[in-house]
């Protein structure tokens, strides 16, 4: 015999505001870290590209992919050092696919559109230094990188760099170490 | 210690973010220009380094970072109910309508094929007087196998009935058909039937009077 199950719609109702509640609950949870970390995203993709209006793009895209998997985020106090590592990945990205457009057009630009070689006025007028650290910062590797733009930001001690990256503190030592050892090395 | 080694503890110790001299180091430095000349120049550049990083790094946070971030998370996030517009039923309704007319019309088209009427009509044209009709047989053993692919009749199909010809109607209509001439007038005249003339009429037959005579003189004989 068949047998009849009654839907009850007051169930649902209740399933659908109870999600809605733990929705809600976990947007003004995010909404209040979003003020402490927006200006951390930013510097670290600002620190990758060094250029304000991709490094907002990548922190917004950022934020909003931390916002998405924020229920699954097992521990809290993690949030700030999981939007670091997103952050850098996303602009680490960004940054690679940025270059090789670079080359690309660099190789097909026909002779006559490619920019004029830079005068001894513009050199004398950009600041050297500035671009040739940026250079030299391009080529560390990943992990050094990171460390020295966390290092390098105010308001940040190597205790808090070492906890954001979930590294011990020696390895945040040793990696900065060897990061500005190598910056001296070909600024010299 | 001599000027290379020096030079390495300075580096390393500068790296390290010590800002001084460590003490073996700054007794050679006493004692030797250019090694304490080295540490200057290297004290200078680091500081540069650290300068430019902060530099870079912490450049102001641009004011519409958050508001940005909370337009794209709204329009990211919008209820999928919403964004179904209404007329997306119409169509929807309309598309089914449209589907069901179909298929009746279809319906309807096989229904008209299956009847005994259109087989009769079928029987006709060939030419036979009395067509023997058979009704569909599921059975696909029953069916007449083809002898050959190229020859042979043409196997119908299973949703039109099948039309018994015998072989000399076969052979006499296909004999017919090869001697019909070819006007189009004459080929119609010869293959419809007669139509009736109006204009002849036919007077009946009229019997005057009848004389009936008695058997008996019959019966004398």
């Amino acid at each position: 015999m068949q047998e009849l199950v009654l839907v009850q719609p007051g169930r649902t109702l209740e399933a659908d505001s109870a999600r809605d509640l733990a929705r809600s609950r976990l947007h003004r949870e995010f909404e209040s870290r979003l003020a402490e970390c927006g200006p951390l995203a930013y510097r670290v993709a600002q620190g990758v590209l060094r250029n304000a209006a991709d490094a907002e793009d990548v922190a917004q895209e950022a934020m909003l992919r931390a916002y998405q998997k924020f229920d699954r985020l097992r521990d809290a106090t993690r949030f700030r050092a999981w939007l670091v590592r997103i952050t850098f990945r996303l602009a680490l990205d960004r940054w690679r696919s940025a270059r090789r457009r670079e080359q690309r057009e660099t190789e097909w630009a026909l002779p006559e559109r490619r920019p004029s070689p830079p005068t001894a006025e513009d050199i004398a007028a950009s600041n050297a230094f500035q671009a040739r650290l940026e250079k030299a910062v391009e080529e560390l590797p990943a992990k050094l990188r990171l460390v020295l733009l966390l290092a390098a930001m105010e308001g940040y001690t190597l205790e808090e760099v070492s906890e954001l990256l979930g590294v011990p503190l020696g390895t945040v030592k040793s990696r900065l170490f060897f990061a500005r050892k190598r910056l001296s090395e070909k600024l010299r | 210690m001599n000027c290379k080694k020096c030079q390495e503890k300075i580096l390393e110790s500068l790296a390290a973010g010590k800002d001084f001299p460590v003490p073996d180091v700054a007794a050679h430095q006493n004692s030797c220009v250019g090694c304490a000349q080295f540490f200057d120049v290297q004290r200078n550049l680091f500081r540069s380094v650290d300068a430019s990083l902060r530099l870079l790094v912490n450049q102001p946070v641009p004011p519409s970072l958050l508001p940005g971030l909370r337009a794209r998370m709204d329009k990211k996030f919008v209820p999928r109910r919403a964004w179904t517009p209404r007329w997306s039923y119409a169509i929807v309704a309309a598309v089914a309508i449209l589907a069901v007319s179909i298929g009746y019309v279809v319906l309807r088209s096989v229904d008209h094929l299956n009847s005994p009427k259109t087989s009769s009509i079928a029987s006709r044209t060939i030419g036979n007087p009395q067509p023997v009709v058979q009704p569909f047989r599921e059975s696909a053993n029953v069916l007449p196998k083809p002898r050959d692919k190229g020859v042979g009749p043409a196997v119908s199909s299973p949703a039109t009935p099948q039309v018994i010809v015998l072989a000399e109607e076969r052979q006499a209509f296909a004999k017919f058909v090869a001697e019909v001439p070819e006007d189009r007038d004459v080929a119609l005249a010869l293959t419809r039937p007669a139509e009736a003339d109006d204009s002849v009429e036919i007077a009946l037959l009229q019997i005057d009077s009848l004389e009936v005579k008695p058997l008996e003189a019959k019966a004398k004989e």
